[in-house]
Parts: C-alpha cells; structure tokens; sequence
C-alpha cells in the first residue's frame, strides 16, 4: 500500500482502549459527521441518534481501521452514511425527506468547527473549500447523479428509472464524475492534507 | 491500473456498484496494489462530499452522553478482563486453598452472570432491532410493489389508446399490448412470447417519433423464461408526436439510440 499514513492518527488509540480518544475524535469530527447525516436524514433527532451509533462503533471498531484502504475521516464518514441510509430505508424516511427537499437545514457557520485545534480546523475549512471548486466544475447533470447515489442513497437503477435514463447512462456518467473529482483533487493534494486531520 | 476495475471502484466508493460488482473488485483489489490505491482514493473523494457540506454543530450534551456510554462500556470490558485474568491466575496457583478457590469462583459467577446478563440483553436488543429494521423494510418493499401495480392497474383502467406491437419476421411469435394513458403521461406495455434475453443484453423500448426525429428510449426491460416482461413508461414527452413503439435488443442497460434489428413494432 503506497498510502500515507496520518501521524496524528487517533483511532489505534481507540482501539487500545483509550477513552479520552473518543472524545478527541468527536471534536475533531463531529461537526462533519452531523452535518452528512441531516443532510441524509433531514431531521435532527435521528441525525443525533446515529451519530452516537457512529461513534460507539468507531470504539467497538476501531481495531477494524486500516489506513491502506482510506482516510480516518471516510472510516468515519462511510460507517455513518451506511448506518444513515440503512435508517432511511427502514424508516421510510424517503417519502418525507422528498415532501421536505425543499426545506432549508439550519447550518453553522464554518466558524464553529467544534475541533479546540485551530490549525486542524483550518486545515478542514482549506479541504472544504477545495471539494467544493471541484464539485463546481462537474456540470449540473454529474453533480445530480452523485448526490441521489450518495446522499439519497439511490441504486444506480433506481436513478435511471427515476431521471427516465439507460442504466448504462447513468453508471457512465456518475464513473465519469467520480474520476473527474479525483483527479482535480489530486491535483490540488487534497488526498495528502485529508489524512492529516 | 485496470480501467474495468477503475470504473468499479468509482461506483463503489459511492454506494454505487452491485454486490456481485463489489465483491469482483474486492477480489481484484486483494492481488492489485494500483487498483487498491485507486479505490482508496475514491473513498477519500465520496467522503468529500460530506467534508463541502456547511459543518452542522450535534446537541450539546451528545458529547457527554456518548463518552459515558463508553465509560460504562469501558468499565463492563476490564471487570471481565479482570476476572477472567484472576481466575487464570487461580488456576495456575498448583496449591490453592479451598477458600480461595470458593471465592473466586463466587466472584467470577456473579460478576460473570452479570456481564453474560448485559450481553444476553444487548444482544436481544440488537435482535429485536434488526427484526423490527426487517420488517419495517419488508413493509416498505410491499407498499412499494403494491403501488407499482396499483400504478400499472390504473394505467391500463384509464388508457386512452390501445394498440398492439407484432413481431418482426424472426420474432414471429412475439406479441405486446400497449395501454397508453396520455392524460397522465403514463403507459403500460404488456409482452408476451418473446425470447428469454441473455445477462449481456437488455430489450429496450424506442417511442417512434411522428416529427421523423431520431427515436427516443423509453425504457429497458427482461422477459422471463416464459418469454414474459412488463414495462411501465412514466413521464412520456408531451410536445413530441408518438408515431407508435418499438422493442430492440441492446446491450445490458440500453442505449441512447438504437443499434439492434427491430425485433417488434407497432403503429399508436
């Protein structure tokens, strides 16, 4: 594995059984955690209850981490969207999120990332920023097959029947986004500063 | 870096490939360092996603109620850490007295009773849950399939124009009925006798256009082993001038223009 490893990696902490990790990890993640899970959930006592869910298993799993295979944070953020979509389904969820897609989801400021770590919230901010100018350059079409794959949690079927397209189409044109964004990122070294924080 | 296994990991790191797509990657990526690397990546960049969004603070006291639930797991973990370390200790005494012997397994009962207690509860809790989780996706799936044949029954009540799609010479036998519903913008397509297609191909369904523009796709569908299929089209076009239908083979998800033989049409 020719990945990077994060040296201030906090999870083998967690894994040794240190319980003052889990709290670093909540400050450092939290913020970004919650703010995926409204997005997916689209209501604050559920996002709230998954994101404890998250984070319990995240210590029960946190020997399961491997650094080769991803970030600390996408360890994180794929347990919570996994978790965040199970809930959808199982909840039927779907329906109302669509009858509220519409309403606003009261957000933070970028000011109130909860990490006491200025430089790491920086660092946070700087890798926002990036994301979002090579999300910018992705045209609307590409933008909107990703966000019903990751954030609705849609099937790639389930998104050609529902935007009327070939499956082929779709599972071409959401490849396409996903190499496009990950060649801008690595032209801007987002994957290197994305193991750092 | 294997551009097949490239384009899986892309739809993978998104939630995006099929378990038997999923499982051929990982396959793959155990003996391929660069594909690997490359799913790696993707992971990375779908978790930034969830990095552009606007950082969203959790309720104040989450953060406490967490870290005692984890205190209190911490704790349930070293109580049995530690009876099961003393009475390996005990064990390996070659002289222990009766007394000794008595109170440990005193201690390790109880404490062991309690912790298999804790566990027995937990894991009744976790499988009420997942019963319940089942269920209420089971329900969802049921409401969900009896919509789409209340959709389609609907459809095929209020269809103001019904016609039939005959087989091409190689396709004979092959036959459909199309209910067309154009208030609703909605059709039903019934076939029967059609030849069972292979996994590489899909039938695809082009709506023939009366402004002798290209046809549009109206939909992929499989026909059974009986040579069966069903097809429901939603949101057909209101400003286009449907001529009638036609059925191609394509390859596996369709085309957006039609490359196969026609194998069935039909006149609206």
């Amino acid at each position: 594995m020719t990945m990077p490893a994060n040296p201030t990696a906090i999870l083998p902490a967690i894994a040794a059984g240190d319980t003052v990790a889990v709290a670093e990890l909540y400050d450092r993640h939290g913020s970004t955690l919650y703010a995926l899970l409204l997005k997916i959930l689209g209501d604050r006592p559920d996002a709230q209850e998954v994101l404890q869910e998250t984070f319990l298993t995240a210590w029960r799993r946190a020997g399961d981490f491997d650094p080769g295979r991803g970030s600390e944070i996408a360890w994180l953020v794929s347990i919570a969207r996994n978790r965040a979509i199970d809930r959808l389904r199982s909840r039927n969820l779907r329906s109302v999120r669509e009858e509220e897609a519409g309403r606003e989801i009261p957000m933070a400021g970028p000011s109130v990332v909860s990490s006491g770590d200025a430089e790491r919230g920086a660092m946070l901010g700087q890798l926002r920023t990036r994301m979002r100018s090579a999300l910018a350059e992705l045209p609307e079409a590409q933008k909107s097959v990703l966000e019903l794959a990751y954030f609705q949690g849609l099937s790639q079927t389930e998104i050609a029947e529902k935007l009327g397209e070939p499956l082929g189409t779709i599972k071409t044109r959401t490849q396409l986004a996903m190499k496009k964004l990950r060649e801008k990122l690595k032209d801007l070294g987002w994957f290197d500063d994305a193991r750092r924080i | 870096m294997h551009e097949e296994f490239n384009d899986l990991a892309a739809l993978e790191a998104i939630g995006g490939a099929t378990q038997d797509e999923a499982r051929r990657l990982e396959e793959h990526c155990a003996d391929c360092d660069a594909c690997d690397d490359a799913l790696a990546e993707y992971r990375d960049t779908a978790a930034g996603l969830a990095i552009a969004l606007d950082p969203a603070q959790p309720r104040r006291d989450a953060r406490n109620t967490l870290l005692r639930q984890i205190e209190t797991d911490a704790v349930a973990d070293s109580i049995v850490a530690e009876v099961s370390e003393n009475a390996e200790a005990a064990s390996r005494r070659r002289i222990p007295s009766w007394w000794f012997a008595a109170a440990a397994l005193f201690f390790l009962a109880l404490f062991g009773w309690s912790e298999l207690r804790l566990r027995a509860l937990r894991e009744e809790i976790h499988l009420l849950q997942h019963e319940k989780d089942e269920i209420a996706a089971l329900n969802m799936r049921l409401s969900g399939e009896m919509q789409a044949v209340q959709e389609r029954l609907d459809t095929v009540r209020s269809a103001s124009q019904v016609f039939r799609l005959a087989g091409s010479a190689d396709t004979s036998r092959a036959s459909a009925n199309v209910f067309m519903d154009g208030s609703q913008r909605r059709a039903v397509v019934i076939f029967t006798n059609l030849e069972k297609n292979d996994a590489a191909h899909s039938y695809q369904l082009w709506i023939i256009r009366g402004d002798s523009q290209p046809p549009m796709s109206a939909g992929v569908f499989d026909a059974d082993d009986a040579g069966r299929a069903e097809l429901q089209v939603k949101d057909m076009p209101v400003d286009v001038p449907i001529a009638g239908l036609a059925v191609t083979l394509e390859p596996r998800g369709g085309l957006s223009s039609p490359s196969g033989t026609i194998l069935m049409q039909g006149k609206a």
